[in-house]
């Protein structure tokens, strides 16, 4: 069937990207004056002879292709690799922190969503009168207001209320507690989103809104309500989808600085330090990690509109 | 024609005026102006007039359909309310359901993510039917589409004769009193038109309701409507005309005499490649096929063929636009085809090319008199203050008011865009004018007024123009003669009293005879 | 008639903001460096009009400080002498638009760990961060339009190749982008080197979207009706660049410069608050907020928080501006990353 052939395609182009991805960020890593171990060279405590001996244990005196196709091959086993700084698999090292960046941008991305979308419906709905004009007003507010600026603020008045409770406090149940915990990074992250969702979602609804067949429907008698959920709506869909697409795309990757400002432990620190200490394989990994999670969420956005918009289907 | 009994009054429209434009006091444009009417039950009533003369405005303003910018005053009495006064509510009653519309383009009226018999169901539901989908399925049946492949079909699924249906059944699945159909036919080929105007003939029959048929094409209206309107710029009410023919239009044709060809055409080939993706599917066309065809000096030459019979080939070769393969095309003395590049950028002048739409061939943004002296710009003529004489000059003799040269091109209606682009083709004196296609889409009093033009530039200043078309009756009242192409291959030149000769009696299985006289449609076959 | 106000509004905001950064030598009362180790962590001055007798001053004035206890760093004030503030006095040969004699001291937002007044850290790290985010806007803009133009005119797979480049630099998050490029560099530079590494950093980032816009005006141009009908007048390939492609994409290059700086700012803010930017002494917004990793900063020291101010009003004042003239597209979003 055509719909297969198309899948097939994107999925090749997905893992030629991945590929891609994965040898660019090898090669910048591998580029990087100054290794983990050239740092442990400086540390009079460490012979010489240790780091050699440290350097060829890991590899790292081989050819720059020979050393790339080693890793891939063992990424594809599913092996990433040791952290120099903590000693330990890295897969096991992020696999600990990927469930709270999960949870953390689940939270956010829904509660994002959840806002944004009656929002920006009713804003194109009453668009250029009050209701419009104060969301838009505040979405520019946001929207002005960067991510870091964000995050200290409430880390700010959080503190100032004495409530800083990140992480996981040992209370009554465990998802009290981790709601609690989760509560300030998941509002400063679905904060920070909200002004391109609701946008994004108010252009698409207006443009749907004042697009002839609206119009033309709007001339046979139908109600408004109508009208907005079960006519424009769909037609809204295609650029909501890609808009999802997004949002899921930065389920993982979106979190970092909030993750790092409010002490979340999730991936985003662990990136940090391995960034600080020359941690080649974190890095590599985390990288790797994200970029998947960029293609993964691409095609799914991909069978969503496939599904949602016949002409999509039509073209295939 | 049907004769009605004199029958109760439908809709009464009084002094309607309708104007766009800011201000609370119709500062801005007037479209309608004082327009009074009336529809009785049951009656096909036809509105006809120049693109542009308000016939969408008034319809629109019917049913309080227009966009935000626009005022709408009068009065327009429907079952003893007007409309224009009542309240958005009370108006949704109305809509689809008593009076009910049908949109200029029916493939901008669907919505492409709902499937087409939910389309229809909607407005059923919207006015509380029952039975929706039983109705809106014997409905589908009723006008020509098959309700098993239909009802779930989506717009871009159909054609645009079936798209029109499907408009055509929304506005009847509640069995509006009058339905209000805004060129119900333009975007249709001839066949499809009479079809449809069956259709609603005979829906008028079976429904009882009224139409209120809108159309510039006036074979249209005078097939079926009980009654025309025709809407002039005073917006008077025409009382009930027989149609007038398509006034003659013949001047006294030039006899073709020996005269000296301007362009000949000698075994000019081209070949089209389509290439498809790794090589596969390619596809080769002919596109020209050995033409040999002359232009005679000072006369107006028609080229007529069926789409992809090589007209736009040959007329982007002649213009030095499109390569051909081989052959050779002598302009005054010269090959075209052999020339290098700055000797074909000295040539160009000469040969000017109006594509299909002309209207793009403005920048919106730049003022008329820019627009016109652009060409003399690039080829980096004349000082300011000759320039400005010669585009007043110009302006003048397209048919365009001097004065306006300094708006913006975007505020010139279509016929005088028409005018404009011709203006600057004017400007380097050219020897060869070539349109293609450029006068497909306008309404009849524009077309006209062009040909005008066209006749004008060839009598007194001895312009040599080529006119492309499909329409053979355009090509017939202006042209000296006429070449015909099919296929690639120039198959006949005919003289202008041979094609009227030539090709009036043709039937092809009947339906010459259905068809509106205004087009007649190239046989395929002989 | 509203949205005249909006411009005025953000223009006004914009154009003072700037002006702000650009006189900062003239405004801000102090350096960037000095210290003043006996008042650390001083609350904002207050600005009295009216003295401890009651007594209404015209001009404003301010009392010294006076450390309370030594292991902590509270301070009251002195209500002895009140020190006047003075507007445009001469200090250390140069002009400046106001300050306060010896030994009081103005400081508006009070002081950080060091001492150093942090009013006049944000008017001269702003400077900075300003400097650095134009020159980052200077080079994203630079490579894109070259890319963009490239990719359009020649069209065919220099034009597939370019755009798939830039939808796999559109595709990635900024942030990480910009951290692995700054893992590339070498931790601890000196102060011009690492500022201009962090330029071209950022730069280089944020070339994609220039590229693709000015791509698409490249390639309407080639195919629109009034262009080909101008090169069938014979209008040479510059005259047509010249009078129909250059004002479409000189628009385009404005708004998106608008667009860009703001984006820079806080692209060069986030990385000096991670202490892989701008290092001290140098000030900048990024590593003034660094502070605040520590919680007793936080709830003690809020006016260490200034700098957040300063990048929320600058980055507002862009955005507001480039939306206005960017009417279309007010709801959309599309022009921002």
């Amino acid at each position: 069937m055509k719909a297969a052939r198309y899948f097939e395609r994107r999925l090749v182009h997905s893992v030629a990207l991945l590929v891609t991805i994965s040898a660019l960020a090898f090669a910048v890593s591998q580029l990087a004056p100054g290794s983990f171990l050239d740092e442990m060279k400086l540390n009079p405590q460490i012979s010489a002879q240790t780091v050699a001996g440290l350097r060829a244990q890991y590899g790292l005196d081989q050819p720059l292709p020979v050393r790339y196709f080693r890793w891939l091959r063992s990424v594809a086993e599913g092996d990433f690799g040791y952290s120099l700084a903590y000693n330990m698999p890295v897969r096991n090292l992020i696999w600990e922190r990927l469930g709270n960046t999960l949870l953390l941008g689940a939270t956010a991305m829904v509660l994002g969503w959840v806002v944004a979308l009656p929002c920006g419906i009713w804003s194109a709905y009453k668009a250029h009168r009050w209701p419009d004009r104060i969301l838009v007003a505040s979405s520019t507010l946001l929207l002005g207001t960067p991510e870091l600026a964000l995050a200290l603020l409430f880390i700010l008045v959080a503190a100032h209320f004495g409530n800083v409770g990140t992480g996981f406090e040992k209370s009554r149940s465990v998802v009290a507690s981790v709601l609690r915990g989760v509560r300030i990074p998941a509002v400063v992250l679905a904060l920070a989103a909200f002004p391109m969702l609701f946008r994004h979602i108010r252009y698409a609804m207006v443009e749907a809104w004042h697009s002839p067949f609206l119009q033309a429907a709007r001339g046979h008698g139908i109600g408004n309500m109508r009208l907005l959920l079960r006519h424009a709506l769909p037609a809204a869909a295609n650029p909501l989808i890609s808009l999802f697409g997004l949002s899921l795309a930065g389920l993982v990757s979106a979190s970092f600085l909030v993750e790092v400002i409010t002490g979340w432990p999730g991936i985003g620190p662990l990136f940090l330090e391995a960034i600080y200490s020359r941690d080649f394989h974190v890095v590599m990994a985390v990288v790797m990690l994200f970029s998947l999670f960029l293609i993964i969420a691409n095609l799914i956005a991909d069978l969503l509109l496939y599904a949602a918009d016949p002409r999509v289907r039509a073209e295939c | 024609m049907p004769v009605l009994s004199p029958s109760r009054s439908l809709l009464e429209v009084h002094d309607l005026r309708v104007s766009y434009g800011k201000g609370a006091h119709s500062e801005g444009e007037a479209a309608v102006s004082g327009l009074s009417f009336e529809v009785r039950a049951g009656e096909i009533v036809g509105m006809g007039g120049r693109s542009g003369c308000g016939k969408t405005s008034t319809a629109l303003a019917i049913l309080k359909l227009l966009p935000a910018e626009a005022r709408a005053s009068g009065s327009v009495r429907f079952e003893g309310n007007d409309l224009l006064q009542l309240k958005e509510r009370e108006l949704r009653r109305i809509r689809g359901k008593q009076i009910s519309i049908i949109y200029q383009e029916p493939t901008l009226a669907l919505n492409p993510v709902m499937r087409v018999g939910d389309q229809v169901a909607e407005v059923a539901r919207a006015h509380g039917l029952s039975n929706v989908k039983e109705e809106v399925s014997a409905l589908l049946h009723r006008v020509g589409l098959e309700p098993k492949r239909y009802y779930v079909a989506y717009p871009h699924e159909l054609s645009g004769g079936e798209r029109q249906r499907v408009v055509l059944a929304q506005a009847l699945i509640c069995k509006p009193q009058l339905v209000i159909a805004d060129e119900p036919t333009a975007s249709l080929d001839a066949s499809l038109k009479s079809e449809i105007l069956a259709l609603i003939e005979g829906l008028r029959v079976e429904f009882g309701s009224a139409f209120l048929l809108i159309s510039h094409d006036r074979s249209v209206t005078s097939k079926i409507a009980d009654r025309v309107i025709e809407l002039s710029d005073e917006q008077k009410r025409v009382p009930a005309t027989a149609l007038s023919s398509v006034p003659d239009k013949s001047s006294p044709r030039r006899t073709l005499r020996k005269v000296e060809p301007l362009v000949t055409v000698r075994n000019l080939c081209k070949r089209y490649r389509t290439r498809g993706l790794f090589a596969f599917g390619r596809s080769e066309k002919q596109a020209l096929d050995a033409v040999n065809f002359d232009l005679l000096r000072g006369t107006l030459t028609g080229l007529v063929g069926a789409s992809g019979s090589g007209k736009s080939t040959l007329a982007r070769c002649l213009a030095l636009l499109e390569e051909a393969d081989s052959g050779e095309v002598v302009f005054e003395g010269k090959n075209l085809l052999t020339l290098t590049r700055d000797e074909a950028r000295n040539m160009r002048p000469m040969l000017q090319y109006i594509a299909q739409d002309p209207e793009a061939a403005l920048n919106p943004r730049l003022s008329a008199a820019e627009a016109v002296e652009e060409p003399l710009l690039i080829q980096g003529i004349a000082d300011r203050k000759q320039r400005r004489k010669t585009i007043a000059e110009l302006l003048e003799r397209v048919g365009l008011d001097p004065v306006a040269a300094d708006r913006s091109c975007h505020e010139f209606s279509g016929g005088q865009k028409h005018r404009l682009v011709i203006a600057r083709a004017l400007t380097l004196r050219p020897k060869l004018l070539i349109f293609d296609e450029s006068l497909s889409g306008l309404d009849p009093e524009t077309q006209a007024g062009i040909l005008v033009l066209l006749r004008e530039l060839k009598d007194q200043l001895g312009i040599t123009q080529l006119l492309i078309s499909h329409d053979l009756d355009l090509v017939r009242s202006v042209a000296d003669s006429v070449a015909v192409m099919r296929d690639g291959r120039l198959v006949e030149q005919l003289s202008a009293q041979e094609i009227l000769n030539h090709f009036e009696p043709r039937r092809t299985d009947g339906r010459l005879e259905a068809a509106p006289k205004r087009e007649l449609v190239m046989a395929e076959s002989e | 008639m509203l949205r005249q106000r909006k411009v005025g509004i953000a223009l006004a905001i914009f154009v003072s903001a700037n002006a702000c950064l650009l006189l900062a030598g003239f405004i801000a009362p102090y350096t960037a460096a000095e210290q003043h180790r006996d008042f650390a962590y001083a609350p904002p001055t207050r600005v009295h009009f009216v003295d401890a007798n009651g007594r209404f001053h015209l001009y404003p004035f301010v009392y010294s400080l006076v450390a309370v206890d030594d292991d902590g760093f509270s301070y009251r004030e002195d209500p002895r002498t009140g020190y006047p503030i003075h507007f445009f006095v001469r200090r250390s040969a140069e002009r400046h638009a106001f300050a306060v004699a010896e030994p009081a001291n103005i400081f508006l937002f009070g002081t950080d760990g060091f001492g150093r007044d942090i009013f006049s850290r944000v008017l001269y790290g702003g400077r900075i961060s300003m400097a650095a985010a134009l020159l980052a806007t200077l080079l994203s803009l630079l490579i894109g339009t070259l890319f963009g133009a490239t990719a359009g005119h020649f069209g065919g797979i220099v034009d597939t190749g370019i755009m798939r480049v830039a939808e796999l630099a559109l595709a990635l998050p900024w942030i990480y982008l910009l951290l692995a490029l700054r893992a590339v560099l070498p931790l601890h530079l000196g102060t011009t080197q690492t500022f201009l590494l962090i330029s071209a950093a950022i730069g280089v980032i944020g070339w994609a979207r220039p590229a693709r816009l000015i791509r698409g005006v490249v390639l309407s141009a080639k195919e629109r009706g009034f262009v080909m009908s101008a090169r069938g007048f014979g209008a040479s390939e510059w005259y047509l660049l010249r009078r129909h492609v250059l004002p479409q994409a000189l628009g385009i290059i404005v708004t998106q410069a608008m667009i860009l700086v703001p984006q820079f700012i806080t692209a060069e803010a986030t990385l000096s608050f991670l202490g892989l930017g701008m290092n001290e002494p140098v000030p900048s917004w990024g590593n003034m907020l660094s502070a605040f990793q520590h919680l007793q900063v936080m709830s003690s020291y809020w006016w260490m928080a200034a700098p957040i101010i300063a990048l929320v009003l600058m980055s507002t004042s862009y955005f507001a501006l480039a939306d206005v003239f960017d009417v279309e597209r007010i709801g959309a979003g599309k022009s921002y990353a």
